[in-house]
């Protein structure tokens, strides 16, 4: 199994317009430090993989729900592709733990690939880590679990990503938090490949 | 046309007296080491029973600042309030809807479908206040004194004008209501995005 180790550092934007309507801007870039093709070979050498920035807009559908439509734009080295983006996010609630459920669909263009669809489902869990709930100067835990399906050029792909993040909130506007986003894909033709990105996320 | 103006009154005045008493609510709470707690209400806890597994908690509002002990005891979930010196507050505890008295819920009930378009029951807490033995013995022997007053409060999802948020309600134990707090959810754009 191929695995690949790297930094992943997003910031978030988030701003609320009005009652029903919030906008979210977010940047991303990630950058390779470990590869392990093979048994026989493992490097740590850097590589820069590709950068995202994506728009976002949310139109509250209920109490704790909301639709969300989108693009992002993603600057590799050697090209440029435009994702569209579609969720419909809602939140539930298990004693003290907050869970948001996301399901989502997106179609990645490309001049020199074939259109990619992919249809997602993931849940993120937060557990605040003093008290029933999370309080500015407090530190929390979230985990993510995500499935992801994607067709391109008929070929069928299924990836899973596991993603512990701990939290610290800053103030009522920031959060940071630090995470190891694991990701497990090319199951379907037996080139299974692990990425591991140690993410460092700032929510403003 | 009077029957028209009749109803566009009685809304105007409804939307009126729904937007002055929806204050909203803050509150924050941290977690407490039980050796920081006032010993008074530690010992009062004791009294209720002295090996319950109480979670104490630190509670800050924009008006005050508070001690609350939670535990379970013979199957309720109970809430102790203190206040910085250990005296005790109240005592609430979680209960269903049919545990409300006929008469004061069909009451309660009413006044909900006039403030709102469509409501949903989050949360239903019974909250007692008295002195510390009327207090003991209602928690212990489901026993109320004449002394003890007695509330409800209701968390719920309330719809009006085609707004749904969150709201926090005390009713006293005639149905009639004390006071309604919107509740101010917390972000969620760490777990969303």
């Amino acid at each position: 199994m191929q695995t690949r180790v790297g930094l992943l550092p997003t910031v978030n934007y988030n701003q609320k317009i009005n009652k029903d309507w919030d906008i979210n801007f977010r940047f991303e870039s990630r950058h390779f430090v470990f590869e392990n093709n093979t048994p026989e070979s493992s490097n740590f050498k850097y590589d820069y993989s590709l950068s995202d920035i994506s728009a976002l807009v949310a139109r509250k559908a209920g109490l704790n729900s909301k639709f969300v439509v989108g693009v992002l734009t993603r600057f590799e080295p050697d090209a440029v592709t435009y994702r569209t983006i579609q969720q419909f996010i809602f939140q539930t609630k298990i004693k003290s733990f907050r869970l948001v459920h996301r399901i989502a669909t997106d179609q990645t263009f490309s001049s020199n690939e074939a259109t990619e669809f992919r249809l997602r489902y993931r849940v993120s869990a937060e557990i605040p880590l003093s008290g029933q709930k999370l309080d500015v100067k407090e530190f929390y835990f979230k985990f993510n679990t995500e499935v992801l399906n994607g067709v391109q050029d008929n070929v069928y792909d299924l990836e899973f990503r596991l993603v512990p993040n701990i939290g610290y909130v800053i103030n009522e506007q920031q959060k940071i938090e630090l995470g190891l986003d694991n990701r497990l894909d090319s199951f379907i033709d037996n080139q299974t490949r692990l990425i591991s990105w140690i993410t460092i996320n700032w929510f403003l | 046309m009077n029957t028209l103006i009749i109803i566009l009154t009685v809304s105007f005045l409804l939307l009126f007296q729904f937007d002055l008493k929806a204050q909203q609510k803050y509150e924050s709470e941290y977690r407490m080491k039980s050796e920081m707690i006032p010993k008074s209400a530690k010992q009062f806890i004791d009294l209720i029973g002295p090996d319950l597994n109480v979670k104490w908690y630190k509670e800050i509002s924009l008006n005050d600042v508070s001690f609350e002990a939670k535990f379970k005891h013979k199957k309720k979930q109970f809430s102790v309030e203190f206040d910085t010196l250990g005296i005790l507050q109240d005592v609430e505890f979680v209960i269903k809807k049919s545990e409300i008295a006929p008469k004061v819920y069909n009451k309660i009930k009413g006044k909900l479908d006039s403030l709102y378009h469509k409501w949903k029951f989050q949360k239903i807490q019974t909250h007692y206040t008295g002195s510390n033995n009327d207090l003991i013995t209602s928690v212990n022997k489901n026993k109320l004194s004449d002394e003890m007053k007695v509330s409800y409060e209701i968390v719920l999802k309330g719809k009006a004008l085609g707004n749904t948020q969150l709201y926090e309600i005390t009713f006293n134990d005639q149905g009639e209501i004390q006071n309604i707090q919107q509740i101010v959810q917390d972000k969620a754009d760490h777990l969303e995005y």
